[in-house]
């Protein structure tokens, strides 16, 4: 750990190196995690990018089709999601281009990049259009990983807040120390910035009857998104990236998923399960962890 | 880009690593966040138990909705949204309690041609729970099951602007 840092209020440093900040009227000696803005002994779901998306395509060749949506150079495989133009999805986040002259293709994104890999059938020359907002977070999602908790004995909290801290956002040019507006900071005691819970990959296959089972032992049900993994091939056309594995989009609707206080398994709902599918589980604030 | 900002490695790694995944915050950039003070809050968890029998006729496109839950959100764009149906009682015989769903969960009497679903909507002004009974293709009404269903409702209104109203699942 690198850092070591005294802010206003309710700011204490950690054993050994590091810093944590709870939230308003919390004493941070005191602070559960779900109690705490930034501990540095956390990962937070960070944006490292979010971008608007305006690609189209018409160089069609025979078999698969190579193209580059947005380059995030992050060097890891990152959690990301995309938020299509309403006029380009049918009114289905879950769509994202429409063009009946081609299959549709997940998006895909490798430690560099983010893809399609459509299929054109041959039967036209329309441009496929792809439209909306890109965000990617600083979240390696296909690496095993789980947040360090720490078990404190709880105490009410104040009203206080005259007491805090508060880091402006360095992209809003225009946001001042004193802004109510809680999207104008990186970070702020009177906010909740979310944090990772854990990431990694699991596996459904015929030997566990078609199911993905994530073990938590988070207390309750838990914010959840999955991604899937493509162990991209040779089929009847030769892949451009044949034998590299990618990873999809970041769901939270896929398939059927029945929630203990300790995992959480998924099965299929209209196809079975089968591969390997990557997960993101979040730190829930306590006004939303039940 | 600022040059200054706070940032903080994860343990065991070095600020000058050269990998993103290796910060466990940086000021520069933006983070997904709740704001705990938003009147009305931005985040719950609630029991809905409040679904009526809402029917379509025969008409194939007919649509019938209840907003079971309307928020002015009071933010100044379309925010990013994360929420949960964890079913916890449903019609007897069926086996749905206790899945958990993000975004919405189709209630059983759902088919390729009736839609029975809870789900949530989000645009520039309101965040909404809604349930709704469509007819898409079928030539004979239904009568949606939903006061038999009650669900532990999960959401979280975020200070991350999304680029578009988030409507549903239905068309």
């Amino acid at each position: 750990m690198n850092l070591a840092m005294r802010l206003s209020g309710w700011v204490g440093l950690m054993s050994r190196y590091g810093a944590k900040v709870s939230q308003q009227g919390v004493d941070v000696t005191r602070a559960a995690d779900y109690q705490k803005v930034l501990d540095t002994g956390w990962k937070f779901v960070e944006i490292t990018h979010q971008v608007s998306i305006d690609v189209s395509y018409s160089s069609w060749a025979t078999g698969y089709n190579q193209i580059i949506l947005f380059e995030h150079g992050l060097g890891y495989r990152p959690a990301f999601e995309f938020m299509p133009d309403p006029g380009w999805s049918m009114g289905n986040p879950d769509v994202y281009f429409n063009n009946p002259n081609t299959l549709f293709d997940d998006m895909k994104a490798d430690e560099r990049y983010i893809y399609i890999f459509p299929i054109w059938n041959a039967s036209s020359t329309t441009a496929l259009r792809v439209k909306g907002v890109m965000r990617v977070f600083n979240v390696d999602i296909t690496a095993e990983y789980k947040a360090p908790s720490e078990a404190v004995a709880l105490e009410p909290g104040s009203d206080q807040t005259k007491y805090g801290a508060k880091i402006i956002d360095v992209n809003a040019r225009s946001a001042r120390m004193g802004d109510t507006a809680i999207q104008n900071y990186s970070m702020n005691t009177n906010a909740k910035a979310i944090s990772l819970h854990s990431t990694g990959v699991r596996t459904a296959n015929a030997g566990n009857s078609n199911k993905l089972t994530i073990t938590h032992n988070i207390g309750y049900p838990p914010t959840y998104y999955i991604a899937t993994l493509y162990a991209l091939a040779n089929g009847t056309y030769t892949h451009p990236k044949a034998g590299i594995t990618m990873v999809g989009r970041i769901k939270n609707n896929i398939g059927r998923a029945l929630a203990t206080n300790i995992d959480i398994v998924f099965t299929g709902a209209q196809a079975a399960l089968n591969g390997d599918y990557a997960f993101m589980l979040l730190k829930d604030p306590v006004g939303f962890a039940g | 880009m600022s040059d200054f900002a706070l940032l903080a490695s994860t343990d065991g790694k070095t600020l000058n690593g050269g990998n993103d995944n290796d910060i466990a915050y940086d000021s520069r950039h933006k983070h997904l966040q709740v704001d705990l003070n938003a009147d009305p809050p931005h985040m719950n968890v609630y029991t809905e138990n409040r679904l009526t029998a809402i029917a379509v006729n025969s008409t194939p496109g007919n649509y019938v909705e209840e907003v079971l839950v309307s928020i002015d959100h009071k933010l100044p764009f379309v925010p990013r949204c994360a929420v949960y149906f964890y079913v916890s009682n449903a019609p007897v015989g069926n086996t749905n309690i206790g899945q958990y769903v993000g975004s919405h969960f189709y209630l059983s009497g759902t088919s390729g041609s009736i839609s029975d679903v809870i789900f949530y909507r989000v645009n520039e002004t309101k965040f909404e729970i809604v349930h709704a009974n469509q007819n898409i293709l079928s030539g004979t009404g239904y009568t949606s099951d939903g006061p038999q269903w009650q669900f532990r409702v999960k959401y979280m209104i975020q200070n991350n602007a999304d680029s578009a109203p988030y409507l549903g699942p239905l068309v």
